[in-house]
């Protein structure tokens, strides 16, 4: 029902955004599918992030097993990281926003 | 009534071994009942008598042997590919990727993750949600009592207790880069700890504040230091001054070097080197920012630079001129603030005495100026010495039991503190706030100033142990910082504090208020020297003047004496002729013709 193009204009629209410094797809096991970054940046992203993701959404459903993590933002000095998970995938997106608010 | 026994024995038996031998009871004495005694026996009533069955108990303390922790992580690079992918071959992973985005769950997640992180992008390019809304709003903390606390102890790694002699942070701040490099070496001379065969231990090192288990970098230079600056410029490299009077540069990038361990990267020669400890060492303002200064007690104040350490590339001594007698004064410490002037530089010598050297001005007694050697001077070495960041004309130095506080311009102190009960051993200025300084004390006290709050007591003092303490720096410049305070002592432990926000953060006014103190001290001294001019002036005109009339000593005598005369001679006259009133007035009646006239 959903094809490839769907993805795309997803993946083109969250690119079109302000301040945006890359989006990156990977699977909860950590190996990036999709990704604007360059590939080293990529593979620390890939690792270091679903490794967070997935503590956190322990630490979630262990307060309450019948909840579950549905984000994550991660904002530091230079750039907010935002991460929407799912059961297999995570969607993963850098941002610098002050970049844009000062556009 | 007495009981005797007489006892005989023939003189020859005396000696002899004596021999026991059962024998029936013989009474010797027999004492009848007497009634007369028996009023005299009372009842004891109650009789108390006490038994104690608890077995000795004792109670003593000891501590577990300090555990040395450090610690380690690990960091995932390469991602968590499946078994059969290997993450170095492209095409593998290419393969996987197409792969995973044909799976129908990848692309209907995609679906419905994409608005939630829209959602979440377009927020954050609408608000800021982490907008300071209170930014550049100054807190007023005057109200709040001084306080502080201890955060962290970094003790000498070493068995043979050493001295922590200098202290200095690293320039960066403590988010990005909370590191201290402290000296450690013994300053007392042929202390018993030299005397032993066991050999000083040498290395000092650089402490991060997150950890204070294990030193961060061991320093390994060829005699402990007594001085350690980090440069500014470039903040991986170090200038040292060592017991010997060797200064030594090193370079935390140098990439053979063992792991943790840093040796010299440039030394001097000894030859060319100073002849005593080298207790201060301050980078210099230059072009390439390599050059260096350094003071030490044989009276040498010498330049380096630190690619060529082979000589000095300028030697100065420390004498005052021939006014002062053309003595040599031995440097105890240094200031160097480049915002004051590139080639101001000031001196706080053994002898108590301030020099203010200016290299512009060399024609002059080598530049140097020296301050009041009378009163004004301290009764020992000054061992602190540091310009007022916020007011560079302004300087302080610790020593004896005072910190007295200098203008350039003036050769006496405009202030001083009241003398303290322990010795000061070393003292620096908030680096935020203009009015606060910090002393430490021996009797291990530091004590805080606060001259904005009040200048004749104390602001707050803070126990750190019992051991004296030798040095302090605080962290941060004038921008920030201000709140960490690294306190070192005899026994090589640096004691980090933080202090309250109302010893930390300017207060508002303050800047104007301690300058106009300084300036109203600067001049009250000034018209105090003024004073003392004119009334020596007044004093030798005085003088003069008194050796003039000495000259002139006979007619002045002369015209008092018939000044004298003529005042006596009228007086006289006055009296005949009071008289003659009176005498004529009583013979009116009976002699009317008599001598009137």
């Amino acid at each position: 029902m959903s094809s490839i193009a769907e993805v795309e204009e997803t993946l083109a629209r969250i690119q079109s955004h302000k301040g945006v410094k890359g989006v990156l797809i990977c699977t909860k096991s950590g190996s990036a599918v999709r990704s604007s970054l360059p590939p080293a940046e990529t593979e620390t992203y890939a690792a270091l992030i679903t490794q967070l993701a997935l503590k956190a959404a322990s630490v979630a459903r262990t307060l309450d097993p019948t909840d579950d993590l549905t984000f994550l933002r991660i904002r530091s000095r230079k750039h907010e990281v935002m991460v929407a998970p799912d059961k297999e995938y995570l969607l993963v997106v850098v941002q610098n926003p002050d970049e844009g608010e000062d556009a | 009534m007495e009981v005797a026994y007489l006892y005989t024995k023939v003189r020859a038996e005396f000696g002899k071994d004596i021999k026991f031998e059962d024998s029936q009871p013989e009474t010797l004495e027999s004492i009848l009942p007497n009634d007369e005694f028996d009023k005299d026996y009372t009842q004891r009533n109650p009789s108390i008598s006490e038994f104690d069955t608890t077995p000795d108990m004792s109670v003593s303390e000891c501590n577990t042997e300090r555990l040395v922790t450090k610690s380690t992580s690990m960091r995932h690079m390469e991602g968590g590919w499946p078994k059969d992918v290997d993450p170095s071959e492209m095409s593998d992973m290419q393969r996987f990727r197409k792969k995973a985005e044909k799976d129908e769950e990848y692309k209907t997640a995609m679906k419905l993750l994409g608005p939630m992180i829209g959602r979440c992008m377009k927020q954050n390019n609408t608000i800021n949600i982490y907008e300071e809304y209170f930014d550049g709003v100054q807190a007023d903390h005057s109200s709040e009592p001084p306080s502080a606390k201890g955060l962290a102890v970094f003790r000498d790694p070493n068995d043979v207790k050493r001295t922590a002699t200098s202290i200095n942070w690293h320039p960066e701040g403590p988010a990005t880069n909370g590191k201290i490099a402290v000296a450690y070496s013994i300053l007392n001379f042929q202390d018993q700890r030299f005397m032993n065969d066991t050999q000083m231990p040498v290395s000092s090192y650089i402490w991060d504040i997150m950890n204070p288990n294990t030193p961060d970098i061991e320093l390994l230079p060829p005699s402990p230091l007594c001085c350690l600056r980090f440069n500014a410029k470039s903040t991986d490299t170090l200038v040292g001054g060592s017991y010997n009077g060797l200064v030594s540069f090193y370079d935390l990038r140098k990439p053979n070097a063992p792991e943790k361990q840093c040796m010299p990267h440039e030394t001097s020669v000894i030859e060319k080197s100073h002849h005593d400890p080298v207790y201060d060492v301050f980078w210099i303002s230059s072009k390439t920012g390599n050059q260096c200064a350094s003071v030490s007690t044989d009276g040498q104040m010498m330049w380096w630079d630190t690619r060529r350490l082979g000589e000095p590339t300028d030697v100065l001594d420390l004498a005052t001129d021939s006014k002062g007698g053309g003595m040599t004064l031995g440097g105890s410490s240094m200031e160097y603030n480049q915002e004051a002037g590139p080639t101001k530089y000031l001196v706080g010598t053994e002898q108590g005495i301030v020099l203010a050297i200016n290299l512009r001005n060399r024609k002059s007694n080598n530049g140097i100026t020296v301050y009041d050697s009378g009163p004004g001077k301290h009764h020992g070495p000054i061992y602190s010495i540091q310009r007022n960041p916020t007011h560079n004309k302004f300087f302080m130095t610790v020593g004896d039991w005072t910190a007295r506080i200098w203008v350039e311009d003036l050769k006496t102190p405009i202030m001083t503190t009241k003398y303290h009960s322990s010795y000061l051993t070393s003292g620096c200025w908030s680096p935020t706030r203009a009015g606060v300084f910090y002393v430490t004390r021996m009797d291990g006290v530091v004590d805080i100033w606060d001259y904005f709050y009040r200048q004749n007591e104390v602001a707050y003092s803070h126990k750190v142990g019992e051991d004296a303490l030798s040095t302090i720096s605080v962290q941060g410049n004038m921008q920030s910082g201000g709140r960490l305070v690294a306190v070192g002592d005899v026994n090589g432990t640096v004691s980090l504090l933080e202090v309250c926000d109302s010893l930390a953060s300017q207060q508002p006014n303050e800047k104007m208020a301690i300058n106009g103190m300084f300036e109203r001290e600067t001049k009250q001294e000034k018209n105090l020297e003024l004073r003392e001019r004119d009334l020596k002036r007044q004093r030798a005109a005085d003088e003069e003047a008194s050796k003039k009339e000495a000259a002139e000593k006979k007619d002045g005598k002369d015209e008092k004496m018939e000044e004298l005369l003529r005042k006596v001679d009228a007086d006289f006259l006055a009296m005949i002729k009071e008289a003659e009133d009176d005498e004529s007035k009583a013979s009116e009646g009976a002699d009317m013709g008599g001598d009137d006239k």
